[in-house]
């Protein structure tokens, strides 16, 4: 401290011999510049040190679990005792404890939904002031208007956000469930054992897939190269629009193969879209407008090449397969 | 160096290495380890032949079927693991068809610990000098114990070095080494008795790990740099001195030498080692939400990585003595006869503690200077310190950051840029004190700053454990901040050790591993950890089934969820909130759904 004042009072008589201004200012530049570098140093010590203090109260925050199980058994609780819908998680990261916690999310078709389409009622739970659509869940809405919320309800370190979409309404027909269906391949039919396909070409089966690295619950088609799956649903009841997915599993596929597939869509024989999907798409939507009733709906699905050419030549596995999933919805859409 | 400092520094190696014996118990075994194990075993049975069957045990065929497992990395570490298991493990449950050879029920001279505790004491020993060479290092670079103490803390308490230093891997230990290496080689600019050990102390570092082959290259443009600014590079004497020369010779000699599997063609089976790392499998590695599993992988990955996973003020301490060491090392000044000097004091004495034999003057001239000899090659000023920690911290970090490097996963990978910036945090340290003059009413300031400082490190290291791997820095908001900022949950299939007593429940059963290697479950069956009626199997047949949480690795669980017919854990592993593990139960009881 006593340097500090020495060298005030060095500048000071600088200031007040203007007689011999060159000696003046080397005598002043050599003052001050340990007078600055003791100014920096005690800057960039107080910088850390109030960077460190404010590590402590980062740490503080951090180091801790704020969702205790009893902040899960009163979620749980206020979900069982309502009609929650759909049951998302604001952040994804949450979903092994909340299926572990919450029955709500106990049905395969909520842990691994298509989309956030022809949902009448959506539940999202966030932590605390947390912004219930979360980029993940802004994703799955699509393009649309977000709803507002009907309630929120705030549960502990938990907000329930519970939301009714307009004019969404339960889809009419869903690939994944449809009792008729049908499937064929170019040499003969493939008949249906413990919910798969088995066809001589290889396997269609309800099965969950992890697309661009998300869970779904899809079709997976498990085909030879050149196969062509025919899906047909002969009385399908559909709506304004049938929405669907074609992605594929899994990363490790993806790593190894790039090849397309190309999917026919048709109603009663017309053709009505011809589609080609590549995985760079990811989880890839496809909506076509369709005639409301009771239809015979056709897929045709032909892969090209699942397996990947290596130093040892072309390998079918690991199989680079399809999953597809379609829905009957009523009008509305533009969904991404 | 005073007798107090050596007596800090051998207390915090000790007590490092005790609590990283007894802590790491809880840390589960991560995938490597598994066939580190199996390999320590083989090696060390090989080393225990040799006693008694020298002749045989020498002879080819027995050197190279002991030392052909795993054979891509050296040995050292696993021949010190298998030897401690010799003296120190009690014995395990082998089976019977193990009964005899490597794989055996083993049991130590002095059975005091499980094998695989015992497997990880050298790496442990290791973490321990690491400690006290960083406390002594420190203090010298710093110019107190408290720099010496805070460097020491700077590297050690971090959750992903503490978490390192404990297994029965090479990362920590090859960190310790370089930072061995580092020591001696400047140590021998100035001093002949080191020079001669040089070469062999990175011969032991090369047979640690491979990092260490980076370091002839790195200290050789040091020394040139030195030379240049020295202003003796025209002395072609002085072009391949004493230490350099004990690198050039003795390093390869001693790496041979501990290294038996080269005994036999070694031109070929070097050419093997380097071309499997120089063609390394790219790993799969979350990075902000991105799966990166092809090249390149974000040049800034390594950087933000050393930030989300270091203290914020630790690493603006250490980047502050990184400028401050090379500014310093700029700044020297040519004395009167085309020598140069240091124009602002700096550390006079050498890691060995021993007075430079000349020091600068005031007036940035020198004393007479003693000659500069192929032996002692530099005067202690003329070492450019700044350089070479700036050197040793940066050049592991811009390895990992090059486009076509592999892509490797964690930061395990550059822990050998740590100790550097630890002392560079010395440097420091050292730096703003003496700037700064507080005058007498500060005088416990810096005490107290070091508390500061290191207690948020401490702090998340010892909350995470035995976590370590998933931990994040406070800035970053620990595991639940990584979690939400797409960065990488944990690999290694370790997050184990809290199901044990849940597995035992689940009594008879198939269970799918996952990414727990079958080699590291085969050691919690040796050490009767493992429940004996839980066996292995592939998902498709498996009742039961363990996941370990990586954004690559959903498929995995999906795959479980199908094979079991249940979406729903029955126990998780967890670090504030964000879980790390799954144990899922395919014929326990179901959760009602919503009616």
């Amino acid at each position: 401290m006593s340097d500090e004042r020495a060298t005030a009072s060095g500048g000071e008589v600088h200031r007040h011999v203007p007689s011999d201004i060159s000696t003046a200012n080397a005598a002043s530049s050599r003052a001050e510049a340990p007078d600055r570098l003791r100014r920096l140093a005690r800057g960039v010590l107080a910088l850390i040190l109030a960077v460190a203090a404010i590590e402590w109260i980062a740490a503080a925050r951090a180091y801790r679990t704020t969702l205790p199980a009893a902040a899960w058994r009163a979620l749980d609780d206020h979900l069982r005792a309502g009609d929650p819908g759909l049951v998302l998680l604001a952040d994804p990261w949450l979903a092994p404890r909340a299926r572990r916690e919450l029955a709500a999310l106990a049905d395969p078709g909520a842990v691994a939904p298509p989309d956030l389409e022809g949902r009448p009622r959506l539940t999202i739970i966030a932590r605390g002031d947390d912004d219930p659509w979360s980029p993940t869940l802004r994703r799955e809405w699509g393009a649309r208007p977000l709803p507002p919320a009907r309630a929120r309800t705030a549960l502990g370190p938990f907000t329930v956000h519970a939301f009714e979409p307009a004019g969404a309404a339960a889809p009419s027909f869903d690939l994944l469930d449809a009792p008729g269906l049908e499937v064929s391949d170019r040499r003969a039919r493939c008949p249906r054992r413990g919910g798969a396909f088995t066809c001589k070409s290889g396997e269609l089966r309800p099965r969950f897939a992890e697309i661009a690295y998300a869970p779904r619950r899809c079709l997976l088609l498990d085909l030879e190269d050149g196969a062509e799956a025919t899906l047909r649903i002969a009385d399908a009841e559909l709506g304004a629009r049938l929405r669907g997915h074609l992605g594929f599993a899994d990363f490790n596929a993806r790593l190894r193969s790039d090849a397309p597939l190309l999917l026919r869509i048709a109603v009663d024989g017309e053709p009505l879209a011809d589609l080609v999907f590549s995985d760079r798409q990811g989880w890839a939507a496809f909506e076509v407008p369709t005639p409301p009733g009771r239809h015979e709906l056709v897929f045709t699905a032909i892969p090209t090449l699942a397996g990947t050419f290596g130093d040892q030549g072309y390998r079918p596995r690991p199989a680079h397969s399809a999953c597809l999933e379609a829905r009957a919805l009523a009008g509305g859409g533009a969904g991404g | 160096m005073s007798r107090r400092v050596l007596a800090v520094a051998a207390l915090a190696g000790a007590l490092t290495t005790l609590l990283l014996s007894v802590g790491h118990r809880d840390v589960g075994y991560v995938r490597d380890e598994g066939i580190y194990f199996v390999a320590s075993r083989a090696y060390a049975e090989w080393a225990a032949s040799l006693t008694h069957e020298p002749g045989e045990m020498i002879a080819a065929r027995a050197r190279d079927r002991a030392f052909a497992v795993n054979r891509e990395h050296p040995p050292l570490m696993k021949l010190a693991g298998g030897l401690s298991a010799r003296l120190l493990a009690a014995p395990t449950a082998a089976s019977e068809a193990d009964a005899k050879g490597p794989e055996g029920p083993g049991g130590g001279l002095l059975p005091l610990l499980p094998e695989g505790a015992a497997m990880r004491l050298p790496a442990q020993l290791l973490a321990g000098l690491g400690v006290a060479l960083l406390v002594i290092a420190g203090t010298s670079l710093g110019g107190g114990l408290l720099a010496g103490l805070l460097a020491a803390g700077w590297f050690i308490l971090l959750p992903r070095v503490w978490f390192n230093a404990g297994l029965h891997c090479f990362d920590v230990p090859v960190a310790v080494a370089t930072l061995a290496v580092a020591l001696a080689y400047r140590a021998a600019l100035v001093e002949r008795r080191w020079a001669l050990a040089l070469g062999p102390i990175l011969g032991v570092a090369i047979v640690i790990k491979h990092n260490a082959l980076f370091l002839p290259a790195l200290l050789g443009l040091h020394y040139a740099l030195c030379l240049l600014r020295a202003g003796a590079w025209r002395q072609g004497r002085l072009w391949l001195p004493a230490g350099l020369g004990s690198i050039v010779a003795l390093a390869p000699l001693t790496a041979l030498a501990l290294w038996p599997w080269l005994w036999s063609a070694p031109i070929d089976r070097l050419a093997e080692y380097f071309a499997f790392h120089a063609q390394h499998s790219y790993y799969n590695t979350e990075f902000l939400g991105v799966n990166y599993n092809q090249p390149p992988l974000p040049i800034a990955y390594p950087f933000v990585l050393t930030w989300a996973t270091v203290p914020s003020a630790l690493l603006l301490l250490a980047l502050v003595g990184l400028g401050i060491g090379v500014l310093r090392d700029l700044s020297k000044k040519t004395s009167p006869h085309g020598e140069r000097a240091q124009a602002a004091p700096s550390a006079t004495k050498d890691t060995s503690g021993s007075e430079a034999e000349t020091a600068p003057t005031e007036g940035g001239g020198a004393t007479p200077a003693r000659p500069r000899t192929w032996l002692a090659p530099l005067r202690p000023h003329e070492r450019l310190d700044g350089v070479l920690l700036a050197l040793l911290a940066i050049f592991p970090l811009a390895l990992i950051a090059a486009p076509t490097v592999p892509i490797f996963g964690g930061t395990k990978h550059w822990l050998t840029a740590y100790p550097f910036l630890a002392l560079a945090a010395a440097v420091a340290w050292r730096a703003l004190w003496g700037r700064a003059a507080l005058g007498p009413r500060w005088r416990h300031a810096p005490a107290l700053a070091l508390l500061v400082l290191l207690v948020p490190g401490t702090w998340s290291t010892i909350h995470a454990h035995p976590q370590g791997l998933s931990q994040y820095a406070p800035l970053v908001g620990g595991a639940r901040g990584a979690a939400e900022r797409g960065l990488l949950r944990g690999f290694w299939g370790h997050s184990l050790t809290p199901l044990l007593p849940a597995l035992e429940r689940l009594g008879p059963r198939a269970i799918d591993l996952h990414d727990l290697h079958e080699l590291a479950r085969r050691q919690y069956v040796r050490e009767g950890r493992w429940p004996a009626e839980l066996r292995p199997a592939p998902t498709a047949r498996a009742r039961a089934g363990l996941h370990f949480y990586e954004r690559h690795m959903l498929t995995y669980e999906l795959q479980l969820w199908d094979a079991l017919g249940v979406q729903a854990p029955v126990e998780l592993v967890e670090l504030d909130d964000v879980p790390l593990t799954s144990l899922y139960d395919g014929d326990g009881p179901r959760m009602s759904p919503v009616p």
